[in-house]
């Protein structure tokens, strides 16, 4: 069975994976709106730490969230491996500012197993659950919960 | 040597040395002294029933009427034993360090595999700085904890000695292998008698910690309790008393 015929199962998810320091992360694909290269990101005065500030997409403003802050990873140096991912996630346009964009991969319902919940933190809640696959553990996002609802409200004010 | 080498070794001392004393008290905290040859007093679960008196008025005879009292009723059992279920006899348990200077010990009973540290582990954003990650192991994801940055609470002196490097060796596999506890050297086997530890009474804080080892003077590490303590969600103050 191909890729395109397996996505057809409804079991079937697609994710675009990226990475951040040396873990592979994966968003699911019809959150993904495209994938740009690193541009000049214009900071914001007397935003939350979470935003690295905004770009112009084709006339549009769009914010970046800085993912290694919200991931508690330290900061990196951007490079030609640097990507910003345009995401649609609560009714939002947002940008992504991540190390590299890998693949898209498919994934069964099956292979995706719940997250650790270790300690239960609520600074985790946006692990969605997690895939081995042969080059390692892929860690799935939940785009929604990557804010809570009121810095989601704070990300649209800004 | 030089100053800067003096000095990096005075601070280690000095972490040492808190490390010691916070783990001193984590070991003493319960109040009552324990002479080596003492018993713990059973909890009230294994204790016989209260018995009835043994010389009572004989029963008047049925040409008296009398007054049946009524029946006392037993006093209530509580449910919690007074030892873990791994400890209703004497016991075999693992010796282990963390953090480099702490000794604890866990059951034989409990444990599951050990294997040796590999950077196979993916650490989880967003997660208390205890949990190291997840680790893949016979088709299931391990969760590994940093067992000494779990007890050693954030504020402490001795927490400092924790940060930058380490060094663990291994990883003891407990429970149904859900949870792995990173650490340093293993230690020997040994039998434990139940009478040679010091058991607990108030497991309302740190229940993770069964007792006290007496002849080794380390803490017995509780490994159910420990899953069901982080399966349940371990709010933050519970590590950081």
């Amino acid at each position: 069975m191909s890729q395109a015929e397996q996505a057809e199962n409804s079991t079937v998810t697609q994710w675009v994976t990226f990475r951040l320091e040396d873990e592979r992360y994966g968003i699911n694909v019809m959150q993904v709106q495209e994938v740009l290269r690193m541009t000049e990101i214009a900071p914001v005065p007397g935003a939350p730490d979470y935003v690295l500030g905004i770009i112009n997409l084709r006339g549009n403003v769009v914010t970046v969230m800085d993912t290694r802050k919200r991931f508690a990873l330290p900061q990196h140096e951007a490079d030609d491996a640097t990507r910003i991912v345009i995401i649609e996630a609560e009714d939002q346009v947002v940008g992504i500012l991540v190390d590299s964009v890998a693949e898209v991969v498919y994934l069964d319902q099956p292979d995706i197993e719940s997250p650790p919940n270790v300690g239960n933190e609520e600074s985790s809640r946006y692990i969605q659950g997690v895939a081995n696959r042969e080059d390692g553990l892929l860690i799935l996002v939940d785009l929604n919960k990557l804010l809570t609802d009121e810095e989601w409200r704070e990300f649209s004010s800004l | 040597m030089t100053v800067s080498e003096k000095q990096a070794v005075s601070k280690l001392v000095e972490h040492e040395l808190a490390l010691k004393v916070y783990i001193s008290a984590l070991l003493e905290d319960e109040a009552a002294p324990l002479a080596l040859a003492d018993k713990p007093a059973p909890r009230p679960a294994v204790e016989a029933p209260p018995q009835a008196p043994e010389l009572k008025p004989p029963l008047p005879t049925v040409e008296v009427p009398v007054e049946v009292a009524e029946p006392v009723p037993a006093p209530p059992v509580p449910s919690s034993n007074a030892y873990p279920d791994w400890a209703d006899q004497a016991f075999e348990a693992l010796l282990f360090k963390v953090g480099g200077f702490l000794s604890m010990a866990t059951p034989l009973a409990t444990l599951n595999t050990i294997v040796t540290w590999n950077d196979k582990i993916t650490p989880m954003p967003g997660h208390a700085e205890w949990f190291l990650g997840l680790l893949p192991m016979r088709a299931r994801q391990v969760k590994v904890i940093d067992i000494a940055k779990f007890v050693i609470p954030e504020n402490h002196a001795a927490r400092r000695s924790l940060e930058g490097e380490r060094h663990f060796k291994h990883i003891i596999v407990v429970g149904n292998g859900e949870y792995g506890l990173a650490c340093g050297d293993l230690g020997d086997v040994f039998s434990v008698e139940r009478d040679k530890v010091r058991w607990r009474t108030d497991l309302s804080q740190r229940p993770w910690l069964a007792g006290t080892l007496v002849e080794q003077m380390c803490a017995l590490l509780d490994v159910n309790v420990f899953a069901e303590m982080l399966k349940d969600g371990c709010p933050a103050d519970e590590t950081s008393e």
